[in-house]
């Protein structure tokens, strides 16, 4: 691969760093990565794996673009809301850098397309918001040996992971979903918008680092944080011999759908 | 219902990273013996016909429900031949597949629960078991349960697709040891011991090139221990087994290396090892008696007489004395997909649990009740050929023959086709010739079992005068039964034509009473071969319209992998050589074999260490790393590798001995590497001064402002090797303050900076 002249400018602050060069750059370049909802979380991943040339990125979400949203997912903009949220994303990202190639996908994740879904990327970014979803990326993930980084926020809260085979995963520490109820949603109890952008970016830099190869990730490790302390620390896990999918004597044979707790803030 | 197996957690990534290397294969980025490492295992076979493959589907203990058999009949249909076909070890195989479509096949087999990994390759292969399990009536108790239990536990443990050798369970449920328990790597034999359930362990046994009965491992183990002794003697072969030598690899010949006492010792090792960590015994859940009449009308046969004709061929009373068994005979095992389908259907609506592939590649029906054959002979009747006809023709059992397999000699399945049209047309009644097994193996190689045989063959090449025909070993007396087994033993050798009128005459010798005393007289009245030019025919083998010859003959994909990389490698290396030591080299043509000679010999030890190099960079980094820095090969080597990295041509052409010694150093220790992959370093050759390097690029970045010259001085730099040099023009002021800095601290070196009027040169090796 022979970067063009406006490549090499457009990248060049990436192409100064010993630990990237040209050679990462490349990496970066033939990169896929699969952003799953393109909300809070997603839009910060996607602006900046967009900026920094990921060669293709799939998004998907179901959902259309609410005023509501505005406030934390800085890929769409006010003239947007009512737009399919995949497609406004594509524009953004269009507009940042053509390099990239965007797959669209505006569908929610379930058992029957997860797999399909995620079998051509490198890298899977969770960017959901509903624990249902969640186990599933980490169950197809698991299934189809694949890496990806789990990312969770509420109210001032963080929290992430990232997942290669044969490492820690979500079920491993979280086992299955909580009661209905016992957590409450982003809906509910609010969220500091720069929280998502916060951790947004830190699910994006596990994304840039697997594809270059460098540095640690997030493996065999939680990192919380909260924005209003602004304080940071991380908890150390292993894999866990009796975790329901990737245990010694796993119960989970195939991809099932948990509950998916109805959306309070629609019934209102 | 627990019969069959679990799917591996693993399988649906496993077949994404087979999908990913048939992508990169087609895309030329790795070559076809590396996918050929891969897709074996997988029990993807390609044929003799370039660009086909045969799938094999993995039945554990010949089971499959009839909706599995319904839904297979349509894949193959849809992506393959139309026949399906029944091995000689229970499994079902799809012919004729194309490459593009093999991962569709076997996500699709995945979808009703079937894999095809491991059916091919240095793998667990597929667990046999007696075809009347569970249903016999002498038998101690049904061994199917643990068949399936200890499939699904195999299959999920990665040690079982890296095995030095392909390794072969079985399972019996009595002394008659139908599931072949005695001549297999592993062989379990049902036993009941002071009123408690477990087995008779046979070890070392086998069918192939050479042979051999199967030991007595454990006079008695409890059925609970079925899971640690199979995991330790798959452990011993994993540690000890010989991984140079494909064609004496198998647990027999690791018998024969330790000896004995040596190798019980060490399974009783790991025997004990296993059982002092704890393990998890197979979960075994006897089902309860399925009981389900099929919505059918309980219909009188369409003719009394032939009805009780077939009852008394193919209809056995089961254990379960209210169901009967029925085989139904399938010529050498092929079977139209349309046929297998409406098989399944028919058998749907009875239940789940009623059919087994037999070993001598027919189906049996299990679990028919009494008032239901009438309906069963009307529906085979009018959809299997063959049901009117001896049980006999059914089964003759043979490999695939030289028609499909790339090892294969003689066509032995159009040799079968030959003798059951002898048969036919002989008027013997062979319903008296007994429960006789006649085998046909294409080649030494085992595949139709012809050590087990009461009459087999093994197919080979013989010469009368300057010509090559088609020839069969013969083989007689086998037996097979806890305690007593004895492989047949050779009586003589035929040509193939006279295959079918030998087995005639000793089948009328069996009718007659007078047995196999005779066999020797009947072989010599066939084994005279005329001149070409007296009869040609002897000289084309069965169904073929050319001249025998082994032109075609491959290497064997069977246990593709390790050896197949390395070994090509080593080849590779000895062809280079050999090319070199030829006279009328040009300097292109001797540089291109040299580059070749250093290439081959970085490459050829890197699978050693588990690396699967895709790049010459990564043969060559690999190689430094794995091998030099580690002082298995002499440091004073690291020179011809920086030449051969960068390229260097003419470098090259000055480094001849270098390049020879270096593929000497590598074969030489390859010499010295134990089963494990372990070397012993050896003697170094003796070191070579460095020689200087002359610099060739020159990149212009007058006129770039920082950072870009920078950026542009990386981009160039990462088209180079290490070792190479750059000279790159930077403007004064600012740049050459900055650029040369920026590139020492990412490790390169300054060899020199000058002024050149308003410019600078600056000289940069690469780190």
């Amino acid at each position: 691969m022979n970067l063009s002249e406006e490549q090499i400018e457009r990248y060049s602050r990436h192409i100064i760093l010993s630990d990237v060069g040209v050679e990462g750059q490349e990496k970066i370049l033939n990169g896929k990565v699969l952003i799953i909802g393109t909300g809070g979380l997603g839009a910060p991943a996607a602006l900046y794996l967009a900026a920094s040339g990921v060669g293709t990125i799939g998004l998907v979400d179901g959902d259309e673009v609410e005023l509501s949203n505005l406030q934390r997912q800085v890929i769409h903009f006010t003239p947007d809301v009512g737009k399919p949220k995949v497609l406004s994303a594509q524009e953004k990202i269009a507009s940042i850098n053509p390099d990239v190639k965007v797959v669209t996908y505006q569908t929610r994740v379930y058992s029957g397309n997860i797999a399909q879904i995620i079998k051509d990327y490198d890298f899977i970014i969770d960017g959901t918001d509903n624990f249902a979803a969640k186990f599933l990326i980490n169950d197809a993930c698991v299934f189809g040996a694949k890496p990806f980084s789990h990312g969770g926020i509420l109210r001032f809260d963080g929290q992430a992971m990232t997942y290669l085979p044969g490492t820690t995963c979500y079920r491993c520490i979280f086992g299955a979903p909580p009661p209905k109820g016992a957590v409450p949603t982003c809906s509910q109890a609010g969220i500091l918008g720069v929280v998502a952008g916060m951790l947004g970016t830190i699910q994006a830099a596990e994304a840039l680092r697997f594809l270059i190869g460098k540095g640690e990730l997030l493996i065999n490790r939680l990192l919380i944080f909260n924005a209003l302390d602004m304080k940071f620390r991380q908890a150390e896990f292993r894999k866990n011999p009796d975790c329901p999918i990737c245990g010694n004597h796993p119960s989970i044979k195939e991809l099932v759908d948990e509950e998916l707790p109805a959306c309070d803030l629609k019934k209102k | 219902m627990i019969k069959g197996y679990d799917l591996p957690l693993e399988l649906g990534g496993e077949i994404n990273q087979l999908e990913e290397l048939i992508r990169k294969f087609k895309a030329g980025e790795i070559s076809a013996t590396e996918l050929k490492s891969h897709r074996v295992p997988f029990g993807v076979y390609e044929q003799r016909q370039a660009d086909t493959y045969m799938v094999r589907i993995r039945c554990a203990g010949g089971f499959v429900t009839p909706q599995q058999l319904e839904n297979i009949s349509a894949i193959a249909q849809q992506y393959g031949i139309n026949d399906l076909h029944i091995t000689s070890r229970q499994e079902l195989q799809i012919h004729y597949v194309k490459l593009d479509d093999i991962i569709t096949v076997m996500r699709r087999l995945k979808e009703i629960g079937l894999s095809t990994r491991g059916g091919g390759g240095n793998t667990v292969r597929n667990i046999a078991a007696s075809d009347d399990a569970g249903i016999d009536p002498q038998e101690i108790f049904d061994v199917s349960l643990y068949v399936s239990a200890l499939t699904t536990r195999m299959i999920a443990e990665g040690d079982s697709w890296n095995l030095p050798r392909k390794f072969k369970i079985a399972f019996s449920g009595s002394a008659q040891d139908k599931g072949y328990a005695t001549v297999s790597d592993l062989g379990f034999i049902a036993k009941i011991k002071d009123g408690i359930k477990g087995f008779r362990v046979y070890a070392a046994g086998g069918l192939g090139a050479k042979s051999a009965e199967a030991k007595l491992l454990l006079d008695f183990v409890e059925a609970g221990e079925v899971y640690p002794v199979t995991e330790a003697l798959k452990n011993v072969f994993f540690k000890y087994g010989n991984r140079r030598n494909k064609h004496a690899a198998r647990l027999r010949f690791l018998w024969q290396n330790l000896g004995e006492d040596e190798f019980r010792k060490k399974f009783h090792e790991e025997y004990a090892r296993i059982k002092a960590n704890g393990f998890e015994p197979l979960s075994i859940v006897e089902p309860g008696q399925e009981v389900s009449l099929p919505d059918l009308p309980k219909i009188k046969p369409v003719d009394t007489q032939g009805f009780l004709l077939w009852k008394t061929r193919f209809v056995r009373q089961q254990k379960q004395k209210e169901l009967f068994s029925i085989l139904i005979p399938i010529e050498l095992g092929f079977i139209p997909c349309t046929h297998a389908a409406k098989l399944g259907r028919f058998l749907k609506s009875f239940g789940s649990d009623m059919l087994r592939m037999t070993r001598d590649q027919n189906f049996l029906i299990h679990n028919i009740p009494l008032d239901y054959l009438g309906a069963a002979y009307n529906f085979l009747k009018e959809t299997i050929p063959g049901t009117s006809q001896p049980a006999l023709y059914g089964k003759i059992l043979s490999c695939a023959g030289a028609a499909t397999c790339q090892l294969g000699i003689c066509l032995s399945r159009q040799a079968a086709r030959a003798l059951i049209d002898e048969l036919k047309k002989s008027g013997l009644d062979l319903d008296k010739a007994g429960d006789v097994k006649i085998n046909i193996s294409g080649c030494p190689n085992s595949c139709g079992h012809h050590p087990v045989a009461d009459l087999g063959f093994s197919g080979k090449a013989l010469r009368s005068g300057d010509r090559l025909y088609p020839a069969y070993n013969v083989f007689a007396g086998a037996v097979i039964r806890d305690g007593k087994t004895k492989l047949a033993e050779q009586l003589g050798e035929l040509p193939a034509k006279a295959l079918p009128l030998l087995v005639k005459d000793f089948l009328m010798a069996c009718i007659s009473g007078e047995g196999k005393a005779d066999l020797k007289k009947i072989i010599l009245r066939y084994s005279k071969v005329p001149a070409f030019d007296q009869d040609k025919n002897y000289y084309f083998d069965w169904g073929s319209d050319k001249l025998f010859s082994l032109a075609e003959r491959k290497a064997g994909e069977c246990s593709a992998g390790f050896f197949d990389l390395l070994e090509m490698d080593l080849n590779n290396i000895k062809k280079a050589q050999a090319a070199l030591l030829k006279e009328g080299l040009d300097a292109g043509q001797k540089e291109k074999l040299l580059g070749e000679l250093v290439f081959y010999a970085s490459r050829a030890l890197l699978i050693t260490r588990g690396l699967d190099a895709k790049s010459e960079e990564e043969v060559y980094a690999g190689f430094l790393k794995h091998f030099i820095e580690t002082g298995l090969i002499d440091g004073a080597f690291r020179d011809i590798i920086a030449v051969a990295r960068r390229g260097g041509s003419k470098e090259i052409l000055a480094r001849q001995s270098q390049s020879f010694d270096l593929a000497k150093a590598v074969l030489a220790l390859y010499e010295t590497m134990d089963n494990s992959f372990n070397f012993k370093a050896v003697n170094p050759v003796p070191g070579i001064p460095k020689e200087e390097i002359a610099a060739t690029i020159v990149k212009d970045l007058r006129g770039v402002l920082c950072p870009l010259n920078f950026v542009k001085t990386k981009v160039e730099l990462a088209k180079l090797k290490s070792g190479d040099t750059l000279e790159i023009w930077l403007d004064d002021g600012a740049p050459i303050e900055n650029v040369p800095g920026s590139v020492k601290a990412e490790g390169h070196k300054i060899i020199s900076q000058t002024k050149a009027g308003d410019y600078w040169s600056v000289v940069i090796e690469k780190k």
